[in-house]
């Protein structure tokens, strides 16, 4: 894992039964980005990261990764955009949802 | 179409139930992720950032309703009730659970299906024109040749462990619909003095080094064909880098060795080698060939549509998603699966069982995934497409813009994708959105818009007549354009302008890319040809106010 250094972060994973993306806390792994655990420094991150990796050896998550994150209305949130939108799930909507929405917003006319 | 024999069958069983074991074992921790994801892989299983991905092999595009009320099925029962056709006539499902697949891919095998070989380093599914077989322009139908290629090279053990993932692409026409020149072999299917035969192109591909392929032989006899295949695979599995995954295709092989010496390489490898390898025995080809026979079409009369019982758009939609069919009387309808505001290449699963619905209504039971990342129902009889066009327009299938600048390729991007670097869907629904109007789209013409979320070019940019690649500069996702580019027969890559664009100005640029193409084309001429006259300076002027 990389270190963030002198940066606050946020350690997201993958959960290895079903690949959903997940966020340590000191509670456990959480699928909601809102009760992710905010480590805001080197200290925090390593507690966090060893325990990431006690489950990843016990076959729970794969790939836990520490991503610089900002808290925001006092929750955190990572800056880059790539891991807001893992946290976040994709930005357009999809299947049966946009179909329907898609159906409903707009009658094109090709 | 293809029926697996018994060894087929019990070859793709035995596989699910090996990976069913891996599984299993992964779950219970006796098998590390290390140890796992090779497997995992090879069995078209990917870890994306939110979930898991399973890409599903569609060989040659060729589906039959059975198997696309599978494909339904399955998106239903173990994903999200949609499911995403990609550039490569695959299907991928976006939210399978790892302790699922297993059953995902023992409901494939019951309807001949499988993810075998759909990643890793190895030969991936073989892909064609998605008119095979049915259209008036080709000399030979390329589906037996492409199963046969499917069938050699399925866990062929010379290859299993490639330099780097391998492509093959084969068209049996004069036109270009399967972008054989960018793959790393691309076969074209061609008669001379009476027989059949290929041309040999090699060392295409796209990725963050575009190549358009190169042609070492001209007329390979129909029969020499997996013999010189396997040929040039042995000189790209001895020679080829290992050592950098970047540099190891065929194509950076092919450029560092130069084109003669390659060829120079492969000819000598298969007059050494040719004797002993696997020829196609001639009673085989036919027997594979058999499966292939179109459906019996009555020759007819094509039917004159009054405007009196017509639907809004039914002239548009049959003057670009219909193709003519080799026998008279029928069209190849292609069904948009770019609808404007719509992800591309995204079916639900309602829609997926209502194309099997009509393709066993119209279309003999078969239906095509082209690389442009539509559907297709090959056999149609031109007096039913009224009625398949109201069918397709209540499901929301029926838009008239195949060719046209909103039939948009666009990779899954950062919306799913974990390599990517911006996302793709959204700069595609904004664009379609932009341009949802069929009297212009139809002034603008052809014109092939394709969207990558990063350099390894899954949405095909390089080949766009224009392309968009996303980049992330600094956590800002910027689009850059290029203009030029052609999977067709004229293959080209497409020349970048400049600079980026922020996702909110991307949009306008395109209009500005196309206002300049308007007012500087010349009678019917396409957009693509007008870039070729005129060059990028006047785009750029356009777009950036200097040359």
């Amino acid at each position: 894992m990389t270190r963030k250094k002198n940066r606050p972060a946020l350690l997201i994973a993958n959960r290895l039964d079903d690949g959903i993306a997940v966020f340590w806390s000191p509670n456990g792994w959480t699928k909601k980005p809102t009760l992710a655990g905010y480590l805001p420094d080197e200290s925090t991150q390593t507690v966090a990261e060893k325990s990431a990796l006690i489950d990843v050896d016990n076959n729970l998550v794969i790939g836990p990764l520490l991503v610089a994150a900002t808290l925001v209305s006092g929750v955190p949130s990572p800056d880059h955009p790539k891991y807001s939108i893992q946290a976040d799930g994709p930005t357009v909507i999809y299947g049966e949802a946009e179909y329907n929405a898609r159906s409903q917003r707009h009658v094109s006319n090709v | 179409m293809y029926k697996y024999d018994s060894y087929d069958q019990t070859f793709v069983d035995a596989r699910v139930e090996e990976f069913r074991s891996q599984v299993e074992r992964r779950l219970s921790g006796e098998l590390s992720e290390e140890e796992f994801r090779p497997l995992r892989l090879v069995n078209g299983l990917y870890l994306q950032l939110h979930a898991y991905m399973l890409r599903v092999a569609i060989p040659y595009g060729l589906l039959s309703s059975e198997q696309m009320r599978r494909l339904a099925h399955i998106a239903r029962r173990y994903d999200k009730g949609y499911a995403h056709f990609t550039t490569r006539q695959n299907i991928q499902y976006n939210w399978p659970k790892l302790v699922e697949t297993p059953d995902i891919l023992a409901e494939l095998a019951s309807v001949e299906m499988h993810a075998i070989q759909t990643s890793g380093n190895v030969i991936r599914n073989v892909t064609t024109d998605h008119f095979a077989g049915a259209a008036a322009d080709e000399v030979a139908d390329p589906r037996p040749y492409a199963e046969i290629i499917r069938q050699w090279s399925t866990l062929h053990p010379e290859f299993g462990f490639l330099p780097r993932k391998f492509k093959i692409a084969i068209t049996g026409a004069a036109k270009d619909r399967a972008a054989i020149r960018w793959h790393d072999i691309g076969l074209i299917v061609k008669e001379q003095d009476g027989a059949l035969g290929f041309e040999v192109v090699v060392g295409g591909g796209m990725g963050r080094t575009p190549v358009i392929g190169k042609t070492i032989r001209d007329f390979l006899p129909e029969a020499e064909l997996l013999s010189y295949l396997e040929a040039i695979l042995r000189v790209y599995n001895e020679q080829g880098r290992r050592d950098n995954k970047y540099k190891a295709r065929i194509k950076i092989l092919v450029n560092e060795m130069g084109e003669e010496t390659f060829r120079e390489t492969v000819e000598s490898e298969w007059k050494l080698t040719r004797r002993e390898a696997i020829n196609l025995p001639e009673n085989e080809q036919r027997r594979i060939s058999a499966f292939f026979k179109n459906p019996p079409l009555p020759v007819l009369e094509d039917p004159r549509f009054t405007e009196a019982f017509i639907a809004p758009n039914f002239h548009a939609w049959v003057k670009h998603n219909t193709d003519e069919h080799k026998v008279p009387g029928h069209r190849m309808v292609t069904i948009s699966l770019k609808p404007h505001g719509g992800i591309p290449g995204d079916a639900t699963a309602d829609q997926m069982d209502l194309i099997a619905e009509l393709a066993d209504t119209y279309s003999h039971g078969e239906i095509r995934v082209s690389h442009e990342q539509n559907l297709i129902l090959p056999h149609v009889e031109s007096r039913q497409l009224p009625a398949l066009y109201g069918a397709l327009v209540a499901a929301e299938l029926g838009t008239a813009n195949a060719g046209l600048l909103t039939d948009i390729i666009a990779c899954p991007g950062l919306d799913y994708c974990a390599l990517a670097n911006a996302r793709s869907i959204p700069i595609s629904q904004e664009i379609a959105e932009r341009f949802d109007d069929i009297t212009r789209l139809t002034d603008i013409g052809e014109l092939k818009v394709k969207i990558s979320g990063c350099i390894n070019s899954c949405g095909h940019h390089h080949a766009g007549h224009i392309g968009i690649l996303g980049v992330d500069r600094k956590g800002v996702e910027l689009y850059q354009i290029m203009l030029g580019g052609s999977g067709a027969e004229d293959a080209s890559t497409g020349e970048l302008l400049g600079r980026g664009f922020e996702a909110n100005k991307i949009v306008d640029a395109i209009e500005t890319v196309v206002a300049v193409y308007l007012g500087e084309r010349q009678t019917e001429e396409r957009f693509l040809d007008t870039v070729r006259r005129i060059g990028n300076t006047p785009f750029k002027e356009a777009l950036y106010g200097t040359a």
